[in-house]
């Protein structure tokens, strides 16, 4: 292998001409070295200010997208903050408070009709049972004899079987003036009820109750000869 | 100011948003650059031209330098792929061996348009380096490419072996046979200028 002396030797010996015209033969104008450096250091500026840009952004995004994404980040957080009773409200119940008041509504409508109408669809209570609270179903039964001992006996002896309880609730102590009792029963055993009360008393007419789902039913009798 | 800096030094200053590494590598490339566009296009004006798409072009290349290889050695191939391109658009598809057709059917032999200087033409140093890149074209490829790492990259020999993936022996071999080509292509400097001004 030749050594760098033989090498510089050659390059510097006789070889020495082809050497140098090699090395500074092909020499650029200068008017072409300033102008290209002109136009190339414009690009290098352009370059290098973009790549500086680039450098501070995050996982190489650009700045401008960076700032973007952390406004609109900061815009949702805000949204957020206002819409709180929106985004975190509990689920809807059902409205109680609503649903009961249209059964009353419905009750009172169906109180303006004939008693012994039953109610259909207008009911309103679409596939639920409202909640009755302190309302309770209430029947009218109106009877054309007169409220005697022996009847008021029989009253009580079908209070009694149903496990109801019978109240006097009017006096009637005037000539022609009705007299009334309630008598109070669990509503499962009010058709039993209203049955027994048809034979004993021979009531005239008897109202359908208005179901809303209380446990115990009113039962209003009037007795009113005339 | 960054004269001793390495060229990765300089790129890495141009990457961080200075300017400056790409105003030393311009200055220190240039000629370099020229002078392997010149030796292979041997026209002033295609050679200014592919070394103005280079450099113009430099920044926007620099994301395909990945530091894996030398800057010289990528630029070089930079370089390269960019001279060869413009040769490839410069020459049109015509045989030179076809002879031109005149009226009447006769042909008459093409005259190869030769801008290369003869002997007799060169009273000048530049005009003697032309001369001599003449006959570079003569050169089997592997001492070609050593002639141009050597001369116009200005590397190293052990550069010039790293780039050409040959032992460093080969590379001193090569430029020794490729130079020894070149004397016996050429006359000798003297000679050439007496030849001149007889």
């Amino acid at each position: 292998m030749r050594s760098d002396e033989q090498m510089e030797a050659m390059e510097t010996g006789e070889d020495r001409a082809i050497v140098r015209a090699l090395r500074t033969g092909a020499t650029p104008a200068p008017e072409f070295r300033a102008r290209l450096k002109q136009s190339f250091m414009s690009e290098a500026e352009s370059d290098a200010r973009r790549r500086k840009a680039y450098k501070v952004s995050i996982l190489g995004l650009p700045r401008f997208y960076i700032n973007l994404a952390a406004v609109g980040a900061a815009a949702a957080l805000v949204l957020m903050a206002f819409t709180y009773n929106v985004w975190f409200k509990p689920a809807p119940t059902v409205n109680t408070a609503d649903e009961l008041h249209q059964s009353v509504a419905v009750t009172e409508q169906a109180d303006s009709e004939p008693h012994n109408m039953l109610l259909g669809p207008r009911s309103g209570a679409r596939g639920f049972a409202p909640d009755a609270g302190d309302t309770a179903d209430a029947v009218h039964v109106e009877c054309s004899t007169e409220l005697t001992d022996e009847v008021q006996g029989a009253l009580e002896l079908i209070a009694a079987e149903a496990g109801g309880v019978l109240e006097c609730a009017g006096a009637g102590d005037s000539a022609g003036e009705a007299r009334a009792v309630v008598l109070t029963v669990p509503s499962d055993v009010l058709d039993h009820v209203l049955g027994k009360l048809g034979e004993a008393v021979g009531a005239a007419a008897i109202g359908r109750p208005v179901h809303v789902n209380s446990e115990r039913v009113t039962v209003y009798i009037t007795f009113n000869p005339d | 100011m960054h004269s001793d800096a390495s060229d990765e030094q300089l790129i890495q200053l141009h990457l961080s948003g200075d300017p400056r590494g790409m105003e030393a590598i311009y200055e220190r490339y240039f000629d370099r650059i020229y002078r392997l566009a010149y030796s292979k296009l041997r026209s002033t004006q295609d050679a200014e031209d592919v070394t103005s798409a280079i450099f113009l072009k430099l920044c926007r290349s620099l994301d395909s330098f990945r530091g894996e290889a030398k800057f010289s050695t990528w630029i070089y191939t930079v370089a390269n792929n960019a001279i060869m391109d413009s040769i490839r658009r410069r020459r049109p598809n015509v045989s030179l061996d076809a002879d031109l057709q005149v009226d009447g059917g006769d042909s008459v032999p093409r005259e190869i348009e030769d801008d290369t200087p003869g002997p007799e033409d060169h009273v000048a140093d530049a005009d003697f380096a032309r001369y001599v890149y003449s006959k570079l074209d003569a050169l089997p490829p592997g001492q070609r490419s050593v002639i141009e790492l050597r001369y116009f990259m200005e590397l190293s020999y052990q550069q010039i072996a790293d780039q050409l993936g040959v032992e460093l022996g080969t590379v001193k071999s090569r430029l020794n046979r490729a130079i020894a080509a070149l004397r016996s292509l050429v006359s000798t400097e003297e000679e050439v200028k007496a030849s001149a001004f007889r």
